[in-house]
């Protein structure tokens, strides 16, 4: 999959149309579109929400050139090395011939380890069934044919499927001629979710955390 | 330039309080059984009694600490499918099949050990010292193969917690000895009396002896991580002066480790039965806090 972020106006519709396909219960997601604000604003890391809104006061601070909205939709990566794979003490990770990382349902018996091990954060546990979770690329729609449901409703077309073996598939076009990225690359994980666009402080979990001090005379620059 | 996080998920924490109580009970019987097998392979006759302190508590925290990892699991009737899926990989796989040898080699070990043959308990004190060590060992590994945190992905980690759990099993011990000093030392005879202490005196140095390997290990893994990458810098942070700052620092390594040590390395106050209580008990509550500061300050730090 590729996620074009110049595209996406984190609108949701990804979020919502996983939700209603997969019944996920509340509470947790397969699919979540993080939300970032930065810019040079001063009293910006001090609003709770977006809504509550001091700028009205001082608009032109608080415009496009000196502060914008990031996108991030962030779901399964689907990753080329998994150690959710390696880790699973029952092989009930695995990873489907067209490279979809899937959990087998009937032999999973909730050890969380792969929840543990995984870098992305993306497993939870179902409250309702108990089993662990996670995006699979909507394999039952892919398999007849369809596309997956976030990438269906995506009404900017931000979000691209397809086979990146196949050369005359739009994922290998975009992919061989615009410069992407992948989250977390030091995981040595190999992620199969490409990101065009990705800037480094929404891809940075760290950011906008509640920090202990130590980096704040590294973040003035 | 400021950033401000508007909406994100986070998904619960994964590994549970009841995976910290199991990792302290797996230790504290592992540390056990390594003192007990270790006391019968010296084969003198004076440490016997300190195997069989040790092989009494093997049989009961053993009994109990599976449980744990069975109330863990989210599907606790597929246990067996542990068994007959094996997945190489895994360090939970391999836990499973120790788990199953360790208490069979070190039944057969108490066994003999109480049958008073010391052939026999020595040949399956050798066959079970592995699967101790392992038993404990394999719950390192467990952390230490979860890339994603980099407080549990460190190669010290397997050794840190084998040291850990030998202190809290010689904590044990030697509450245990203390108390069964105090109760019986009136109808003794002087020279029984002395191997009495002498046991005390044998568990509390070696004791202090894996505080200051646990310290060290705390420090070199501390201070590399300051070397490392940024979660490891806000990881670091968080164990050293941050949210679990209080318990990691002061409760498990000065209050845990250090003074305890101290207590045991001086003479004097090595000679006073309360001081050295108090050292053990001080040292089951720190190696406790490692656990919990291990599994919930390595899942504190954010990862989406």
């Amino acid at each position: 999959m590729v996620i074009d972020l110049r595209r996406c106006v984190g609108c949701h519709a990804c979020q919502v149309a996983c939700k209603a396909e997969h019944e996920v219960p509340l509470g947790v997601w397969r699919i979540w579109v993080r939300v970032m604000q930065k810019g040079t604003y001063p009293e910006m890391a001090t609003l709770s929400l977006p809504w509550d809104c001091p700028y009205c006061e001082r608009p032109e601070e608080a415009r496009y050139p000196r502060m914008q909205t990031l996108f991030l939709p962030w779901l399964c990566n689907q990753c080329g090395r998994p150690i959710c794979n390696t880790v699973c003490p029952v092989k009930a990770a695995y990873t489907r011939e067209d490279g979809i990382v899937m959990i087998d349902p009937h032999r999973c018996i909730g050890c969380n380890y792969c929840r543990a091990a995984c870098p992305y954060n993306v497993r939870f546990v179902n409250p309702i069934t108990g089993m662990i979770q996670k995006c699979d690329f909507c394999v039952h729609r892919v398999d007849t044919g369809l596309l997956p449901a976030c990438v269906e409703t995506c009404p900017t077309g931000a979000m691209v499927f397809g086979n990146l073996k196949d050369p005359s598939s739009k994922v290998a076009q975009l992919l061989s001629k615009e410069r992407v990225q992948v989250l977390k690359q030091m995981m040595a994980t190999f992620p199969h979710v490409y990101y065009i666009g990705l800037d480094k402080d929404v891809a940075d979990p760290l950011k906008g955390w509640e920090k202990h001090g130590y980096h704040i005379e590294f973040e003035k620059y | 330039m400021e950033v401000q996080v508007l909406y994100n998920v986070f998904h619960h924490e994964s590994v549970s309080m009841l995976i910290a109580i199991y990792f302290h009970i797996v230790g504290l019987h592992a540390g056990c059984s390594i003192v007990s097998i270790t006391a019968t392979l010296l084969g003198k006759s004076e440490y016997k009694p300190v195997a069989k302190i040790g092989a009494i508590f093997v049989i009961i925290l053993f009994s109990i600490s599976p449980i744990f990892l069975m109330a863990d699991l989210f599907q606790p009737l597929r246990f067996w499918y542990l068994f007959i899926y094996f997945n190489p990989t895994s360090p939970l796989s391999w836990g499973t099949f120790i788990l199953c040898a360790y208490p069979i080699f070190t039944g057969m070990y108490i066994y003999f050990l109480f049958k008073n043959n010391v052939k026999w308990s020595k040949i399956f004190g050798v066959i079970s010292l592995p699967t101790a060590i392992g038993v404990h060992g394999y719950t390192g590994f467990v952390l230490g193969f979860a890339k994603a945190r980099v407080l549990w992905n460190t190669a010290v980690m397997p050794s840190y917690f084998l040291a850990s759990a030998m202190i809290s099993g010689m904590a044990f011990m030697l509450i245990v000895a203390l108390i069964r000093y105090r109760f019986t030392y009136q109808d003794k005879s002087p020279e029984e009396r002395e191997k009495d202490l002498n046991i005390i005196d044998l568990l509390a140095k070696w004791m202090a002896g894996f505080m200051i390997m646990n310290v060290f290990y705390v420090f070199s893994d501390l201070t590399v991580m300051y070397y490392h990458t940024e979660d490891a810098f806000e990881t670091v942070e968080l164990v050293r002066i941050g949210k679990f700052g209080f318990l990691y620092i002061w409760v498990d390594n000065v209050f845990g480790n250090v003074v305890p040590a101290l207590i045991i390395l001086f003479k004097k106050t090595r000679k006073s039965h309360l001081l050295l209580l108090i050292a053990a008990i001080l040292a089951s509550i720190g190696v406790f806090i490692m656990r919990y500061v291990m599994v919930f300050g390595g899942q504190y730090v954010p990862l989406s």
